[in-house]
């Protein structure tokens, strides 16, 4: 089988004072390319944790990490950073735009640290622009848009640079209801769109329900959820 | 244009803000004023030695040659002078300590002979407050303005000299005359009046004084401009007969100068701590800077921004605020400079200390005095410390795990 992410044993641990926790123990997840996968969990379960640890963002304590055919676990994020730029794109809660650049040229920085040309950056960013639907607001600087209209920028930025997987952690956590659903329509269309597969972190059982596989983070440990129901 | 150095000018100069963020004009500011202090410092502190220098140097020359207190001939002095081309004056003096008695009134001054035939290498006419040195005769006397407010004399009246060999005289039972002189010229050299001899008469008029014939005390130097006096001192060192030797102006009143050393040496200290505060302000500007923008350099990181890029983006920022702030603190500095004494006033009546400053400083202009080494040395080291006060905390920050610097309250 060939997954374009996946991650075997995790194991994360953190120590607080004297005190370790033991944040994820065994991990194993397989992302298949363009498929949906939600995790679910309470607040502190991990959820942060294991994104952070699949986009080697954060070191794990064992485990073995692969992108498409490729292991990542050791290398050095300096020799990562370019080949993450190609493979992951990244959706935050609290969108993280450039405040000094307007909604265009934050999709733009993102193509040209993947390693485009100015032109090839800006055409692509914006088709991208239109496909979130914001072709009207190129020019305005994040402090002038919306909390949803940051997101939509935020996730043309994130697939800039036609990655295989996009990780989301909890996009819809700083927005209403309304707003959230529209988000949720957008990133599952976009990413089937861009052919993308989509691991999405969130609270929402509803936005749960929508991906094509559930699973839920418990007690360091990752549970499928209705396994059985969503076999084809 | 490189994506990092893009978004450096991006962040100083965001779009839609005409005038640059906020945050580049506060640390420009830090730069500038860093600059503009040293530039100020520097250059007052410059001046202040070369006014010293000049006044020294106008009133003593740049070299003297003495017999170490013996009298000698002055023309065993003038042979080695004259092959040289750097000197433009050399001038013969006897010096000594004297009685004068007005009105029953003895004081004892330290006492100067000139030829007055020479008067412009003595350095002595722009003191003069009233007459001329050239209108100087043998039976005349120039008195300093001290000396004539103390035993209250002024320009024609007399005075009656006695010098220390007439004591000798007074062994054999012999009857004492003083020599009557006619004070023809006051001067004033408003400094340093331990290194100002209360009177100055003709040197023959001190020779015959002090049974000299012809020889004198020391031979006054004066170099040509540009000329070094230190290897003026020491090729005439070489040259002079046993006996004679050559002194700079420094090390013939370095006595007296030492509370000048001293003075400098402090100046010199407390110029540290304003470098260091200088450098304080520029590094802390970029510290800031770095700090402030941690997460988002955890985004570009967790967006495949390499460490290298990320550190030259803030590299390149804070050369761009150096640049700028040196600019801004040269500029202000000059301007500050030109107009100081106009400033100085406003302060200083504005305080009440402008009459203590005229009274108590030989300098009520403040003298300044740069050199193009001086501004080199200041704008390179301010670029150099704006580039790398961003380095460190930018590598720090580069570094670090792209979920650790998310992490981070800024
Ligand atoms: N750097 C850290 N140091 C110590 N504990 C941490 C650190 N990061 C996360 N944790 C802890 O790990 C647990 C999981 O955190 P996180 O992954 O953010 O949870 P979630 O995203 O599911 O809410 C929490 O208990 C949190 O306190
Ligand atoms: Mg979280």
């Amino acid at each position: 089988m060939h997954y374009v992410l996946s991650v075997d044993d995790i194991q994360k641990r953190f120590r607080s004072g004297p005190r370790e926790i033991q944040v994820l123990q065994g991990i194993h997840l397989y992302v298949r390319p363009g498929e949906s996968i939600s995790l679910r969990g309470a607040s502190g379960s991990g959820k942060t944790t294991l994104l952070n640890i699949m986009a080697r963002m954060e070191d794990a304590d064992g485990g073995t990490i692969h992108w498409g055919e490729r292991e990542v676990t050791a290398q050095r994020s300096s020799r990562l950073a370019r080949v993450r730029a190609r493979h992951l794109g990244m959706v935050f809660q609290s969108y993280y735009l450039v405040p000094e650049l307007n909604a265009l040229q934050n999709v733009v920085l993102a193509g040209r640290i993947g390693g485009m040309k100015r032109k090839e950056a800006l055409d692509r960013a914006r088709e991208l622009m239109g496909l979130v639907g914001l072709d009207e607001r190129e020019h305005h600087l994040p402090t002038q848009l919306s909390g949803g209209e940051r997101q939509r920028v935020a996730v043309a930025r994130a697939l800039v640079n036609r990655p295989d997987v996009l990780l989301a952690d909890e996009p819809t956590g700083n927005l209403d209801e309304t707003t959230g659903d529209l988000i949720m329509d957008l990133l599952l269309k976009v990413c089937q769109d861009q052919q993308a597969a989509l691991v999405l972190v969130t609270h929402s059982r509803v936005f749960a329900a929508r991906t094509e596989r559930q699973y839920e983070l418990h007690a360091g440990t990752l549970h499928e959820v209705g396994a059985e129901t969503s076999e084809d | 244009m490189p994506w990092f150095l893009y978004l450096a000018l991006k962040q100083l100069f965001p779009s839609g803000k005409r005038f640059g963020s906020f945050f580049f004009w506060a640390s420009t500011l830090g730069v500038a004023l860093g600059v503009a202090v040293l530039v100020v410092v520097q250059s007052v502190m410059g001046g202040f030695g070369q006014e010293h220098r000049d006044r020294m140097v106008k009133l003593t020359g740049e070299v003297v040659i003495d017999g170490n207190g013996r009298p000698f001939y002055p023309a065993a002095a003038m042979g080695p002078l004259s092959e040289r081309d750097d000197v433009q004056a050399a001038v013969p003096m006897a010096n000594g300590m004297v009685m004068v008695m007005y009105r029953n009134i003895p004081v004892f001054p330290q006492i100067v002979g000139v030829d007055p035939t020479q008067a412009d290498g003595y350095g002595w006419d722009s003191f003069m407050k009233q007459g001329q040195l050239s209108a100087l005769y043998d039976d005349s006397v120039a008195v300093s303005r001290t000396l004539a407010d103390q035993i209250g004399v002024g320009i024609g009246d007399y005075i009656e000299v006695y010098s220390p060999l007439m004591l000798e005289g007074l062994k054999q039972d012999e009857v004492i005359l003083p020599r009557e002189l006619e004070i023809v010229a006051i001067y004033d050299v408003d400094w340093y009046e331990n290194m100002v001899p209360g009177l100055i008469v003709t040197l023959r008029t001190m020779q015959d004084l002090y049974e000299l014939n012809d020889a004198v005390h020391s031979v006054q130097v004066r170099l040509k401009p540009g000329s070094s006096e230190i290897d003026a001192v020491q090729e005439l060192n070489r040259q002079l007969p046993l006996g004679l030797r050559a002194l700079t102006w420094k090390q013939r009143f370095a006595s007296q100068l030492w509370v000048l050393d001293f003075e400098k040496t402090m100046m010199l200290f407390i110029n540290l701590f304003i470098v260091a505060v200088a450098v304080f302000a520029i590094a802390i500007a970029q510290l800031l800077n770095v700090v402030r923008k941690t997460r988002e350099i955890g985004i570009l990181g967790a967006m495949g921004a390499r460490a290298r890029e990320l550190v030259i983006q803030y590299c390149f920022q804070g050369f761009c605020i150096g640049v700028i702030g040196t600019t801004v603190g040269v500029v202000s500095a000059v301007l500050i400079l030109t107009f100081r004494n106009p400033i100085i006033d406003v302060l200083t009546r504005a305080t009440g200390s402008y009459d203590t400053l005229v009274q108590f400083y030989f300098f009520y202009r403040l003298p300044v005095h740069y050199t193009v080494q001086d501004f080199v040395v200041i704008i390179s080291s301010a670029l150099l410390l704006s580039t790398l006060a961003g380095l460190i905390p930018a590598l720090r920050a580069a570094r670090m795990r792209p979920a650790e610097a998310l992490r981070t309250e800024a």
